[in-house]
């Protein structure tokens, strides 16, 4: 009896430890993240089929190259890059040892596949340029370019490029994307509630971590839970009790509340979002190059820092973003606030205030409509250029509207000043809203130039390699600065919250928390 | 009574047209269309009419309304045209988030109210009866975003006793429950409280006394039961508001549900998604108004007899 008991006791003994030391039991280490809402509201998870991003791609898929947050391309599906001399031959050698989440290879089968798939879908402009692809081995692929396009490694660093499994895509066809998502990124895909929450797990085979994290994989954190909350006060209440361990893109109302919390960490990290304001150039009054000149040298980018964004970011002074290289135009071209410079301009052009403070000309009451979307930033934004256009005597009338609808009321031309923002870190913005055939939308300055459109069509297409794409680009930013088509107003940055359980070793290299620095992360 | 349900039941067909007509008007007439937000950079004209014309949006409104209709009256809802997934698969989803919450704001509107209602009306002009109307007030005035937050402020950051957001357990309906039902309980605290009073200076009531009856007796047993009616009658409508409730607290509280699924499919201007949910939710209140008919007919027979 004596020697059952025993023998009981030490199984018992040996279940227990085996309970504490087994990995099966250990206690799973999930990191959850509060998306931020403008990321929200995803169709697809297939980069070919999709109009759209967040930054989730970048947990799920790999690209050929990153973009790091210093501006640098480095390789990461690729090993190396050669382009030929006249620019027209690009030879990509993948990685060895790749495999996507269903256990399927990378090569440059695949690789062949998803550029030509790319070709067929709404980012088909990104590899316009090829003209054909060769497979040279298993492992490495020639593209054949109708043109130089020194650009096209940058559009492989973006979330629109990162490669689905064939085999995957294959398989599942409209379903892939929503229902299975497979890439060969540090990630899995779990689950998705529309609206709601992904789920996403630890690739466990992966260990093709590029330079931009210190892990190479696989990840330290088990599994990641993205909630979509769109409330921006319920995203701060979820972050401070803990219901979230990162709160992605901090709303500036609550920022400085995150800072003095000594249990929060607050990561600030370069952004691509510029606001500023479109006049248009059709309607009366705004079809002047000197009102408008005058008009964006009123507005004082510093005070609008301050109050909305509470000093986070940089005053923009140009049309581009502060890392971009095209942005570093002649200081004579850059936009600054100077409004004894602006009445000095009215007063040349024939303007004379009346008894109720409003430039008047010819009879005429110089009184313009300013349009924002009906969110917290742009509105306030507009408020405080209402007051900044009236101290030059400009009437301004505001409007607001809804995302959705602002963009179908660009298209009837209508509009006089609209306070906008775009989040892109490449030059090409410029052709997107300024190239004449689209007015409306996205040309909301309803611009039409043909020294414009020359430069722009110089500078997408004509440029042989990226020093020229430079300085392309800065002729053509200079060009559309000089036409004071936009009052350039904030560039601002991202600001993370970290929450106390989240252990980050070092500043992300990467151009943005999701993806690479996630590899890094570990929870307690 | 059967022939007074037949015609109530007979009466939500024209009011189902009615409705669909309005609702597919009203989301065509707002500026902006689906396409905007399909396509993406790059993206050329021809893109733009290919994709307006793959979804039947280059067709006429008559036509277009016709085409949906007759897919809606066979079950078929029709496809997201931003999610691309079928609406009615959509709908299933989200639609037992708003139950579960239109139900326990319901259940919590109308206990507290009558519970406010009662004791105000047993204890008028009393302190007991100010406080009770005074909250009754807060309850309706109050914009029921802002009681969520001061009660996620409470209850989740201070107390720690409820989750701030999501869906995932019955803890984190309690708060969001609370918010919508508070809202609705001022109303039936103070419909309950007038109907009672009237109650109380009946005849009836005086001989209920008279006989020996205690005071709890007379109010739970006698005046209470004919007090009644007027509740019933707002028990539908307030289905109505409670449904509305739902849907900005659903946003405040990050839940899935009708109420975030529309305002996402709105900002997008998804209008298949938007049809149905709009649908889906002005027949929920239609048939809350429906059956509030019938049990009022079911508990006062002289709107029964009316029919006979």
């Amino acid at each position: 009896m004596k020697r059952l008991k025993v023998i009981l006791l030490t199984c018992l003994l040996m279940f227990a430890l085996g309970m504490l030391c087994s990995p099966l039991y250990a206690a799973e280490k999930v990191l959850t993240v509060s998306l931020d809402p403008a990321d929200a509201g995803l169709d697809t998870f297939n980069p070919i089929t999709s109009n759209r991003t967040n930054n989730i791609y970048y947990l799920i898929y790999d690209r050929l190259v990153e973009m790091g947050a210093d501006g640098v391309i480095y390789p990461h599906l690729l090993k190396s890059w050669k382009v030929s001399d006249d620019g027209l031959k690009i030879t990509f050698s993948l990685r060895e040892g790749v495999t996507f989440h269903d256990g399927s290879k990378l090569n440059a089968e695949v690789l062949k596949w998803f550029l030509e798939k790319l070709a067929t879908g709404k980012s088909k402009y990104m590899v316009a340029a090829v003209e054909s692809i060769d497979i040279k081995d298993n492992l490495t692929v020639v593209l054949n370019l109708s043109r130089p396009d020194p650009n096209i490694l940058y559009n492989f660093t973006s979330s629109f490029t990162g490669i689905p499994s064939k085999q995957a895509a294959e398989k599942y066809g409209d379903e892939f994307g929503r229902k299975y998502v497979v890439g060969t990124g540090p990630f899995e895909f779990v689950s998705w509630k529309t609206g709601d929450e992904i789920v996403l797990k630890k690739n466990l085979a992966y260990t093709w971590g590029s330079a931009l994290s210190d892990n190479q994989g696989p990840a330290k954190v088990d599994k990641v839970v993205i909630k979509e909350i769109l409330e921006d006060s319920t995203r701060f209440l979820e972050f401070k009790t803990g219901g979230v361990d990162i709160l992605e893109n901090v709303p500036t109302l609550f920022l400085a509340k995150l800072k003095a919390d000594p249990k929060a960490k607050i990561i600030t990290m370069p952004s691509s979002t510029n606001f500023h304001m479109v006049m248009n150039t059709k309607r009366e009054f705004l079809d002047n190059v000197n009102i408008r000149k005058a008009i964006a040298l009123s507005i004082d980018q510093n005070s609008i820092l301050k109050a909305v964004f509470q000093g986070n970011g940089s005053p923009a002074y140009t049309y581009l973003i502060d890392r971009l290289p095209a942005r570093k135009v002649d200081a004579k071209y850059e936009i600054h606030f100077d409004p004894a410079k602006a009445q000095e301009i009215m007063a040349a052009e024939g303007w004379k205030k009346g008894s109720d403070g409003i430039l008047t000309k010819d009879g005429k009451k110089l009184s313009l409509a300013l349009w924002s979307k009906s969110n917290s930033d742009e509105r306030k934004i507009a408020e405080i250029i209402q007051a900044e256009l009236s101290i030059l005597g400009i009437e301004v009338k505001m409007e607001q509207f809804d995302p959705s609808s602002i963009k179908a009321e660009f298209k009837k031309g209508q509009h006089d000043l609209v306070v906008r923002s775009y989040g892109w870190d490449n030059a090409d913005i410029l052709e997107w809203f300024f190239n004449s055939t689209r007015p409306g939308y996205p040309t909301v300055s309803m611009w039409h130039d043909n020294e414009s459109d020359y430069l722009m069509h110089k500078a997408m297409t004509r440029s042989k390699n990226s020093d020229e794409r430079i300085q392309n680009f800065k002729d053509y930013h200079e060009y559309l600065l000089s036409q004071y088509l936009w009052a350039p107003i904030i560039n601002t940055v991202n600001n993370h919250g970290i929450g106390s359980r989240v252990n980050m070793p070092s500043a992300p290299k990467f151009k943005i928390l999701l993806g690479p620095p996630f590899l890094d992360i570990t929870v307690d | 009574m059967w022939t007074y349900v037949v015609r109530r039941t007979l009466l939500l067909i024209p009011i189902f047209f009615i409705i669909s007509v309005v609702v597919f008007a009203l989301i065509h007439m707002v500026p902006g269309d689906p396409i905007d937000s399909l396509l993406g950079p790059g993206s050329t004209a021809a893109d733009r009419v290919e994709l307006t014309a793959a979804y039947g949006l280059d067709k006429s409104l008559p036509v277009q309304y016709v085409v949906w209709l007759k897919k809606f009256l066979t079950g078929d809802m029709g496809q997201s045209i931003i999610e691309k997934q079928p609406v009615l698969d959509m709908l299933v989803y989200n639609a037992p988030f708003t139950v579960r919450l239109g139900l326990a704001s319901l259940f919590i509107s109308f206990f507290v109210g009558i519970f406010l209602g009662i004791i105000s009306s047993a204890a008028k002009n009393t302190f007991i009866d100010y406080i009770s109307m005074i909250i009754a007030l807060l309850g309706v005035t109050v914009p029921a975003f802002w009681l969520g937050l001061i009660l996620m402020l409470i209850f989740s950051v201070t107390l720690g006793w409820f989750p701030v957001s999501g869906s995932g357990s019955l803890s984190a309906l309690v708060l969001p429950a609370v918010t919508v039902g508070l809202g609705g309980a001022g109303l039936i605290a103070r419909i309950t409280r007038v109907s009672m009073l009237e109650m109380f200076n009946k005849d009836f009531v005086l001989l209920l006394y008279a006989k020996g009856l205690s005071k709890p007796a007379i109010i739970f047993r006698h005046i209470f039961r004919n007090a009644l009616m007027p509740i019933i009658t707002i028990f539908g409508l307030r289905l109505g508001w409670i449904l509305g409730g739902a849907v900005t607290i659903e946003i405040v509280f990050s839940r899935p549900g009708v109420g975030s699924m529309l305002l996402s499919a709105l900002y997008r201007r998804d209008y298949p998604v938007v049809q149905a949910s709009l649908i889906a939710l002005t027949m929920a209140v239609i048939i809350g108004a429906f059956i509030a008919d019938i049990m009022y007919a079911y508990a006062d027979p002289r709107v029964r007899d009316a029919y006979k």
